[in-house]
């Protein structure tokens, strides 16, 4: 393999490993210890420090060890992990992320943190030198012993056959069996001479013995498992744990929670097998497809059959739920990109092949025509949804942020993710993770308080902060609510009327007052910490949202929390869209935010709303908004649209229908222009423009908030901004 | 790594002396091969065996399993001691089944 290619899959590697890291120690610290999450733990710090080794990366492999020291000494229960650790491990994370970015930067001879490398190796090393002092205040090394001889978890059977050719590289037994007995004591060792061929016919560069050993060693699987590492290739070495602990195998199986698993993993999870015998053993059925893995395991020696009979038996539980297991390949998104551009332009081909099927009389080519329509379609659906990612992915960086700021500020805070499957469009991932970063800090620091005044106020002493994402009409809703102090309304005002963001006299509707916040330079932080405060934040929040055709909202009610939510549109490439006409230019409207048509009545024409079913509805004139040309002979209609919780309707010339609009960005010339989100190409290869729904929608309330100005200003202000529009 | 012999009223005593290791196991499969032709008793003199290691080991198994085939009468002699270290290690004394000194194991 290339070198460079290996590097790179060696800092992808290590980075997955060390998410996985994170959240496992999350997870203890959440709950309690379990050996499934420290083992987990485990694996990533040796898997790290083994591939670090092939590339000689000292930096890194030193201080692996030393973590990977401290979790064996956890693994074995010789030292409890608790909350202080949790947070060593934690920073050493950090610190090994810092490592791993200088291996992809090919700065790793270079420490990037020397002095938080120090404190870290000296922590863990305080945690090592623990347990021997214990030791040595036991006087008599012959007890130790003793007590070594009668836990039978320190017997260990090795069955070694050495590749044949283990002379021929230079290698010997001898040297193995040797190095053997530095980890241990060698009680029983049988040498398997049946191999060895008589005098002439023997081959004297190969090597026919085998050996049957048996160890007693408190080191555990893997370490004894290391002497072999040179010659585990071609060799068969099977290390077999102590009979005694077989029943706790199985027993440990039939606990394990339910999601399904490959046997091998059971009994990897189980201890009785090792990854990289899992790899040989994988390796085996691949060549020799018909041979069960669990027979292979027997057959192989290198686990017990109760063990696999216990682990097949669960494996046959979780086969249904196993055929849903989630596959992935990894693909470059550049790739992605490309065939999203080109389903584009197939849609806006097949839309210009329909419109001349649609003059043509031949009934066969409609019929065609509408076939390859239909597939387009699913094609396109199908395109889009490669690019779908779950929120998780931005989710999961929070417990740890949560975590750190509880610390930093002596706040009790649980921070609950909700519909974390919800999938967004991968770009948006990654661009909403700083907006979503900011509105979190933000709860954590000014929404929940300390514990002492949230038990003051009558609220429990630990605050809860909720990230919740769902599909809503076409759009995700993102809300991040807190339990905490919420907005102080009178604060906020004074503090826009102190930068001179508002008049002093302006009456504002409670949703007005909250938006005030997303001003730039507005920040009612009194104390600034390092987590939010500085004044910055909250506008490039907006923008930021806004950028990907969101939009946010603040609801939130004094003493007892806020809610930030975030609105946006599943998709930035292609949506379905309906088609209307004004003066003979053509809108398209999403049409997952379009809720009905209807007529406009002469006697409706006189005002800016439409009693609709006995509620009020204010519309927009496209044509007034738009500056087109008057034409008053033909009868209009009004499409109502929906974004949130507001509704309004479009006075449109007539309705097209349906159609697929693959969304081009309009050129920075058109940045400020308000209503308009993008542009789409017909299949006439005419232009047409894209309605931004969302700014429709807000216009239309300002102006009839303005036409009927009696209304609202004294309005109860709990009622949100969708409320009193209803009450027009 | 010197392969002597003599004979003496049925009885051939070989002598190997200097390395047994994975170097010289060729050279000494062929002298033995060539001298276990003559059908007679032999007696093998380790005594002289100054290194070993488990090509050479492998070779007195192989040796020993030839003789047994071709039923000759063959013992090891005058282990010197690191031939009897890798025996040691290896715990098989019983299956060359030669009379053995004890000694100190050293460690």
């Amino acid at each position: 393999m290339d070198l460079n290619s290996a590097r790179a899959a060696l800092v992808e590697e290590a980075r997955d490993l060390l998410v996985a890291m994170e959240s496992a120690l999350l997870t203890i610290e959440g709950v309690s210890a379990n050996s499934e999450e420290i083992d987990a733990i485990f694996r990533v710090a040796h898997t790290i420090k083994g591939s670090a080794a092939l590339f000689s990366l000292d930096y890194i492999v030193i201080f692996t060890h030393s973590m990977e020291s401290v979790l064996d000494l956890v693994r074995s229960n010789e030292i409890s992990i608790d909350g202080e650790m949790i947070s060593i491990l934690l920073d050493c994370k950090d610190y090994l992320c810092l490592l791993i970015n200088a291996v992809e930067d090919r700065t790793e001879n270079i420490d990037p943190d020397a002095s938080n490398r120090a404190r870290l190796l000296k922590q863990l090393n305080e945690y090592l030198l623990a347990p021997n002092e214990i030791q040595t205040t036991m006087d008599s090394a012959h007890i130790e012993k003793e007590i070594l001889k009668d836990n039978k978890d320190t017997h260990w059977h090795l069955s070694l056959r050495f590749d044949q050719n283990i002379f021929v590289n230079g290698l010997d037994p001898f040297d193995f069996i040797r190095h053997l007995k530095t980890l241990g004591e060698i009680i029983y060792i049988y040498t398997i001479t049946e191999e060895v061929p008589t005098l002439e016919r023997i081959n004297t560069d190969l090597c026919y013995l085998g050996f049957e050993i048996d160890l007693e060693s408190s080191k555990d699987k893997a370490t004894i498992e290391s002497a072999f590492d040179f010659i585990r290739k071609d060799s068969t070495i099977r290390i077999l744990s102590p009979h005694a602990k077989m029943q706790e195998y199985i027993d440990l199986i039939h606990s394990l929670p339910e999601p399904p698993q490959l046997l091998g993993e059971i009994l990897l999870k189980g201890g009785s097998i090792t990854p990289l015998e899992l790899k040989e053993i994988l390796h085996i059925q691949k060549t020799d497809p018909n041979r069960q893995l669990g027979s292979i395991f027997v057959e192989e020696k290198m686990v017990a059959a109760p063990v696999v009979a216990a682990a097949l038996q669960k494996q046959k539980q979780s086969e249904d739920r196993k055929n849903n297991e989630l596959k992935f390949i990894k693909v470059e998104a550049g790739k992605l990109d490309t065939l999203i551009n080109m389903i584009g332009e197939l849609v806006i081909a097949g839309a210009a092949a329909n419109l001349i099927t649609k003059t043509s009389k031949d009934a066969a080519i409609g019929q065609a025509c509408s076939n390859i329509s239909d597939l387009v379609e699913k094609i396109r659906n199908s395109a889009l949804n490669l690019r779908m990612v779950q929120i998780k992915e931005v989710f999961d960086r929070f417990p740890r942020v949560a975590r750190d700021a509880a610390n930093d500020l002596n706040k009790k805070i649980n921070l609950k993710l909700i519909g974390t499957e919800t999938e967004l469009d991968k770009s948006m991932i990654e661009k909403l993770s700083d907006p979503l970063m900011h509105i979190v800090r933000n709860a954590l620091d000014h929404g929940i308080e300390l514990p002492a005044t949230r038990i003051a106020n009558g609220k429990p002493a630990q605050g809860e902060v909720i990230l919740n994402a769902f599909h809503d009409s076409g759009s995700v809703v993102i809300e991040i609510s807190d339990d905490g102090a919420g907005l102080n309304k009178d604060r906020i005002i004074k503090k826009a009327i102190e930068k001179k963001l508002i008049s002093k006299n302006s009456v504002l509707s409670e949703y007005e007052i909250y938006q005030l916040i997303f001003e730039a330079g507005f920040s009612t932080a009194e104390k600034v910490t390092h987590l939010s405060g500085r004044g910055v934040g909250m506008d490039v929040v907006k923008r930021n949202i806004e950028q990907l055709r969101g939009e946010v909202e603040v609801l939130s009610e004094e003493g007892t929390g806020s809610i930030f939510r975030i609105r946006l549109p599943l998709t930035m490439a292609i949506i379905d869209g309906f088609q209307v006409m004004v003066a003979g230019a053509t809108f398209v409207i999403p049409l997952d935010l379009v809720l009905e048509c209807t007529e406009l009545t002469p006697d409706d024409e006189q005002h800016n709303f439409v009693n609709l079913r006995g509620k009020v509805l204010p519309f927009v004139r496209l044509r007034n908004l738009f500056g087109l040309p008057n034409n008053k002979t033909i009868k209009e209609n009004i499409v109502v649209i929906q974004y949130g919780q507001n509704r309004a309707g479009l006075v449109v010339d007539s309705l097209i229908g349906e159609f697929q609009a693959v969304i081009k960005p309009l050129g920075r010339l058109f940045k400020e222009l308000k209503g308009i989100s993008g542009s789409t190409i017909l299949g006439s290869g005419q232009v047409a423009l894209i309605l931004d729904v969302a700014q429709l929608v807000q216009f239309a309330h300002k102006k009839s908030n303005y036409m009927t100005p009696m209304q609202s200003i004294n309005a109860p202000q709990e009622e949100n901004k969708g409320k009193h529009n209803d009450l027009v | 790594m010197a392969v002597t012999h003599k004979i003496d009223d049925q009885l051939c005593t070989i002598s190997i002396s200097g390395e047994m290791s994975i170097y010289t196991a060729k050279l000494t499969q062929e002298a033995l091969m060539e001298l276990l032709q003559s059908g007679e008793d032999i007696h093998l003199d380790l005594s002289e065996v100054n290194e070993i290691d488990s090509a050479g080991i492998q070779l007195l198994i192989s040796l020993k399993k030839y003789a047994h085939e071709q039923k000759i009468a063959l013992q090891f002699h005058a282990h010197s001691q690191c031939v009897l270290d890798v025996i040691d290690l290896y715990n098989i004394a019983a299956e060359l089944g030669d009379p053995l000194v004890l000694t100190q194991r050293q460690e």
